[in-house]
């Protein structure tokens, strides 16, 4: 693995096709400057020991909430309103990208 | 002819219209009379509503005809909801928010939806895709973000009150920059059903106004459980109006020594001083203490956010609601490659996984503290609201404005903002009163009492006056 903190410009591009992001070639050269200085300053946290810190996942200890199957109606959209903010529907259905070929 | 409701608090417009003294109707046909009339200067609204969309029948509401605006990042029914946002800016909601349909339910009638930084990021308002929100104190400066254009709003009473949204300062920083009242939460008091999300594990919603009277009354409306918001609180609901008389003599208040390190304005370090004098004549004990971990609190910040939004925001594809990923602008480009990157293969431990030890870290620094002292007093900014442009250019120095707001949302523990006094130039500053997880009730009779004695030193009654005709 290389060195952290050293964001390369093909990092960049690759970090942008993990979040579905296409960018120009001078974005690429903003964020990589942008981005290096964000990394390089988190890196502060390298100071602390955390060898035997337990992570929190959030603050407050709430343990999760389940509804039993059939239990919760009240929410559900009928198929006409789901689409309603859709630009692309056919036969009240989403249209997608063909994602194989 | 109807009569002067400027700057009538919430108590006043609801005895009024309890007894027919005004109408709702005129009630919010004043307020969106207004919101217009100064809109076009502030740019604090996205949306701002001819009428009511809602029927006000809840005449038996403890809000009945009492009109709000809401940060955009939350669904109201009908009524479109950007997040400040190019890529939903076409988005027209389906369902309620559980807040609006609580507040709805009080009778509180909807006003507009307020400007604020694209999905929450910022701390200016300077990423809204719609343009950044003007401070109402004096145009050249920011308003202070996310939650700018409803701290504006209120400054300016266009609105009685707000409904922001906190994550790492969202509701606490614009109040101070605007010289309002603002209330970040303990995290799951308040249901987020229906906002939209930033990062999970810390978002917050609250109330923002401009006394804490009206801070209490929103907050016992709102607070409570519900089922739809899985990190939701359990108890069904909470009182907060009984407890405001307390006094707060034997009080004992700690004064973080990190907050007045390097680069706090002397201006603000005074009037925080100033203000903690007054509890002192009170009756309240304030000690020193340390929170040791402050200085790392913004790289565990943004490792976390970026990494949860960056997970939250994948799902705007454009295909069921708004537009494709090429909208995106440079802020949530830049947090959405961020945090795609600290979640990556090889990086997780290093990165997310570090930021979640350092937030235990950061619980534990709070929880010596309150074994030692009831409350901490800080101030919320180490500096007045900055010049718009100052620092959007510069990501880092924008994140840093955070830096007394953040350990809060760590913490997950509640944070009172209130005006403490003018700069210099003529601008709000803020101080933050923090108690420990679910201590509402506790921070809200401090800053009461606090009112009470200073009138926060007429702060928000100066900040209207701009704005009388």
């Amino acid at each position: 693995m290389r060195k952290r903190g050293e964001l390369t410009k093909a990092d960049i591009l690759h970090i942008a096709r993990l979040a579905n992001l296409t960018l120009t070639d001078k974005e690429v050269e903003k964020y990589h400057g942008q981005l290096s200085e964000t990394i390089k300053y988190v890196e502060n946290l390298d100071e602390l020991d955390t060898t035997n810190v337990k992570p929190t996942s959030h603050s407050t200890n709430v343990t999760n909430v389940y509804f039993e199957d059939g239990t919760e109606n009240t929410r559900l959209f009928s198929q006409e309103k789901a689409l309603k903010n859709a630009k692309n529907t056919k036969n009240g259905q989403f249209v997608v990208k063909r994602i194989m070929e | 002819m109807i009569m002067d409701l400027f700057g009538k608090s919430l108590i006043e417009l609801q005895e009024l219209i309890k007894t027919k003294k005004v109408s709702s109707k005129e009630v919010f046909d004043y307020f969106a009379k207004r919101s217009k009339k100064y809109n076009p200067k502030l740019n604090a609204f996205h949306t701002l509503l001819d009428k009511p969309v809602t029927e006000s029948s809840a005449t038996g509401g403890s809000l009945y005809g009492i009109p709000f605006s809401m940060k955009d990042t939350y669904n109201t029914k009908g009524v479109q909801t950007t997040a400040s946002s190019r890529v939903i800016d076409d988005y027209i909601p389906p369902y309620n928010a559980t807040v609006y349909e609580r507040l709805v339910k009080a009778g509180a009638v909807l006003l507009g939806k307020s400007n604020c930084d694209a999905w929450g990021h910022g701390s200016s308002t300077e990423n809204s895709d719609f343009g950044v929100t003007k401070n109402p104190w004096n145009n050249d400066y920011v308003a202070g973000g996310s939650s700018g254009g409803s701290a504006a709003a209120l400054s300016a009473y266009l609105s009685p009150f707000e409904i922001g949204e906190d994550t790492g300062g969202s509701i606490r920083l614009p109040a101070a920059f605007c010289g309002v009242v603002g209330l970040k939460v303990t995290y799951g008091l308040v249901s987020r059903y229906g906002c939209i999300a930033y990062a999970s594990s810390l978002d917050t919603v609250g109330p923002m106004t401009t006394s804490v009277h009206d801070m209490a009354a929103i907050l016992e409306i709102i607070a409570g459980n519900d089922p739809y918001d899985a990190t939701s609180t359990f108890t069904k609901s909470f009182s907060y109006l009984n407890t405001l008389d307390r006094k707060v003599s034997g009080l004992k208040i700690g004064v973080p020594k990190e907050y007045f390190g390097e680069g706090i304005d002397p201006e603000v370090e005074r009037k925080t001083k100033e203000a903690l004098g007054i509890f002192e004549k009170l009756g309240a004990t304030v000690k020193e203490i340390s929170l040791p971990h402050t200085k790392y609190a913004i790289a565990a910040y943004y490792l976390l956010v970026t990494s949860e939004t960056s997970s939250n925001l994948a799902r705007y594809d454009g295909i069921r609601f708004g537009n494709d990923r090429n909208f995106f602008a440079a802020e949530a480009k830049r947090r959405l490659m961020l945090g795609g990157y600290t979640l990556s293969a090889g990086y997780y431990d290093q990165y997310y996984k570090k930021a979640q030890k350092v937030r235990t870290i950061f619980r534990e620094d709070f929880d010596d503290a309150f074994k030692d002292v009831d409350l901490i007093i800080a101030p919320v900014s180490p500096t007045p609201a900055f010049k718009i442009g100052e620092k959007i250019n510069n990501p880092l120095q924008m994140y840093l404005s955070d830096i007394h707001t953040v350990p809060v949302n760590l913490t997950g523990i509640p944070s009172l903002s209130v005006p403490i006094g003018l700069s210099k130039e003529g601008l709000p500053i803020g101080m933050q009163i923090m108690g420990n997880h679910f201590q509402e009730d506790k921070i809200l009779n401090v800053g009461y009492q606090f009112e009470q004695e200073t009138n926060f030193f007429d702060v928000i009654k100066k900040g209207r006056e701009k704005y009388k005709d």
